[in-house]
């Protein structure tokens, strides 16, 4: 009686033990089963990361890559990536699969604007120091060299190191900085002149002789269109102007391209429209800089309405300059435009550095692209404040952040968005 | 003959109970054991749960399928502070799975433990998910330590209060403990005896939409 009664509490425990083994091993299981699901999550992520990243990288290399990539086993998985255009966009589709599970990365680029950037330049000579303040994205392919406590509003960039000089070494970088990132200038305006010659305007020495051409360009605003006034002469020994005309800008230009083909550019007034103004040196050793005689404003303010369409590009070859004339001496002078030096600097001219010992201001909405940056003021060793020449106030135009003038040069693709 | 039986049922009784007590004692640490185990099982899933979408969030911090309604992504961390982050994003859903373009706001922070007086653990907190101004709603899945440690371009820590357009990479840190535990009035036991636990850390989590542009 008693044998059977322990018989059965053996049994009994026997089979309560083998339920909770069972149960012991399941969790042991599953819990395994979680971590590898995890680990494969986490590989198929980065397999796709890895994929769209090579894909990018070729696109980065060539513009015109749109091959894409195969299915191909990588990684004891396999993936995939193609490329797709849209409009001006090129988007990236990787796939990556690893142990039945799957995922897509799709990743759009787009050709970055130069006139995305507030100051961007091949080098800095004039070290940006306490008291400078720069706004929008800021590039130099080169070495950035502070000295103090400069502030930099937008992101910035630099090919080679940051060198700090100065009693206080704390420059701030309100949105970080990038070091190694080379962005080389190696376009030529041959593109620009294509789009002027389809559906632009190209100033130009018709005779075929290929001499140098200078042009005068007063943009107006009659309240319901834009217009521009304009005039030239070829220097043939004797150059004239030639009797000024008035067309509205978008019979003259209805792409907003203007091509001054070996010479120079002189421009000034109230923009009313979206326009690009190159000046070209076609190879010869004259041209190819933009003279601006007066204010260059846009009919409708961006810092009032963001909405504002008005865009301005200025492109030279050489360099452009604030032009010392009756109207720009002594006076503040408004420029709202992105300019571009491709092999120059941008600033006042000599005598405007020196204002007859008057000090006034330049104020520039837009972003400057240059070579090198110019001096624009003389400073006193003293107080290290100028004191005579003009003042550099400039305020980035964000519009530029994601718009551009017509046919603005270009860099390679950048990525502008990232889904994972 | 009576008193050898006598002391075979002594002998027998004894080792009858003994064999009972252990058994007893056997069962107790099978249940505890299960407890213990179920309770890890339940925290390693809710944790790779959390992780997932806290993961699948993160990592869309500045993006929008239309990328011109973010001109500069740098500004789209709203506010950060150590223990909660809002910012813009474009969520995924059915019909768009790569986000319908109008610009969502998502914000991640967590509760006191006073909100979670119900359960044994006292530690327990919310970690609460809201998209765009509809009421915090969450669920308690044993999160009690969520935290987020900001760094600029050069890895270094941002200070409080958090300049957010330096943030490039984020530090998150997650403990997950069970809500119910076991044997949990035995102040002789630690926490982690009582509740099983699982730590999170994701180093520098970075979006890669904050780096861009």
């Amino acid at each position: 009686m008693g044998g059977k009664a322990a018989i059965l509490l053996v049994l009994g425990f026997s089979i309560i033990f083998l339920v909770f083994t069972q149960n012991n091993s399941r969790v042991s299981t599953t819990t395994t089963q979680n971590f590898a699901d995890y680990y494969t999550v986490t590989k198929v992520n980065n397999m796709a990361q890895a994929a769209a990243n090579m894909a990018a990288h070729k696109i980065f290399e060539d513009n015109s890559w749109s091959a894409g990539f195969p299915e191909t086993d990588f990684d004891d998985g396999t993936m995939k990536v193609s490329v797709a255009t849209a409009g001006s966009l090129k988007i990236i589709t990787s796939t990556a699969t690893f142990n039945k599970k799957s995922k897509t990365v799709k990743v759009k680029l787009k050709r970055e604007d130069y006139s995305k950037y507030g100051n961007f330049y091949g080098h800095v000579s004039a070290i940006p120091a306490t008291g400078d303040t720069f706004r929008g994205p800021f590039h130099v392919n080169s070495d950035l060299k502070t000295w103090g406590d400069p502030v930099f509003m937008g992101k910035v960039s630099m090919k080679g190191n940051l060198i700090k000089w100065g009693p206080t070494k704390n420059p701030d970088f309100q949105k970080g900085y990038d070091k190694g990132v080379d962005k080389p200038v190696d376009f030529d305006t041959s593109g620009m002149r294509s789009f002027a010659s389809s559906n632009g305007f190209i100033f130009k020495d018709t005779s075929g002789a290929g001499r140098k051409i200078e042009v005068k360009m007063e943009l107006l605003n009659t309240g319901t269109e834009g217009k521009i006034k304009y005039q030239y002469r070829i220097f043939d020994g004797s150059p004239t102007w030639t009797t000024a005309k008035t067309l509205p800008i978008n019979t003259l230009t209805p792409n907003g391209v203007i091509y001054v083909e070996h010479g120079d550019a002189q421009i000034k007034g109230i923009l009313n429209g979206r326009l690009t103004v190159v000046a070209s040196t076609q190879g010869n050793s004259d041209g190819g800089n933009i003279y601006q005689t007066d204010d260059l404003m846009y009919n409708e303010d961006p810092t009032v309405d963001s909405h504002a369409n008005d865009m301005l590009g200025l492109v030279a070859e050489n360099n452009i300059r604030l032009q010392y004339n009756n109207d720009t001496k002594h006076h503040d002078i408004i420029t709202q435009a992105s300019m571009f030096a491709k092999n120059g600097n941008i600033g006042p001219d000599d005598a405007l550095v020196n204002n007859d010992g008057v000090l006034s201001k330049w104020k520039i909405l837009g972003g400057l692209i240059a070579k090198d940056i110019r001096v624009t003021a003389r400073y006193s060793w003293s107080t290290g404040k100028p004191y005579k020449g003009y003042q550099f106030v400039h305020t980035y135009d964000k519009r530029f952040k994601i718009k551009s003038p017509p046919h603005f040069p270009q860099l390679k693709y950048e990525v502008v968005s990232w889904f994972e | 003959m009576g008193f050898s039986t006598l002391l075979d049922i002594l002998g027998s009784s004894l080792v009858g109970g003994m064999l009972l007590l252990i058994m007893f004692r056997l069962n107790d640490a099978s249940i505890e054991n299960s407890y213990l185990y179920t309770g890890n099982l339940l925290v390693q899933q809710n944790l790779v749960s959390i992780v997932d979408v806290l993961n699948h969030d993160f990592n869309k911090i500045g993006y929008c399928e239309k990328w011109e309604n973010i001109p500069d992504p740098a500004y789209s961390i709203l506010s950060a502070t150590d223990t909660s982050i809002s910012f813009l994003t474009d969520l995924p859903s059915l019909s768009h799975p790569y986000g319908d373009g109008i610009i969502d706001t998502m914000k991640y922070f967590s509760s006191s433990v006073s909100e979670l007086t119900e359960t044994p653990n006292p530690r327990d907190r919310i970690l609460y998910r809201v998209v765009g101004n509809s009421i915090p709603k969450g669920s308690n899945l044993g999160v009690t330590y969520f935290k987020l440690t900001y760094f600029d371009s050069a890895g270094n820590p941002l200070p409080a209060p958090v300049v957010t357009s330096k943030i490039r990479s984020i530090q998150i840190d997650l403990k997950l403990e069970d809500i119910y535990g076991y044997d949990t009035e035995n102040q002789d036991k630690s926490d982690s005896e009582r509740y099983a636990n699982a730590v999170w850390k994701q180093l520098k989590i970075s979006s890669p939409n904050l780096r861009n542009r």
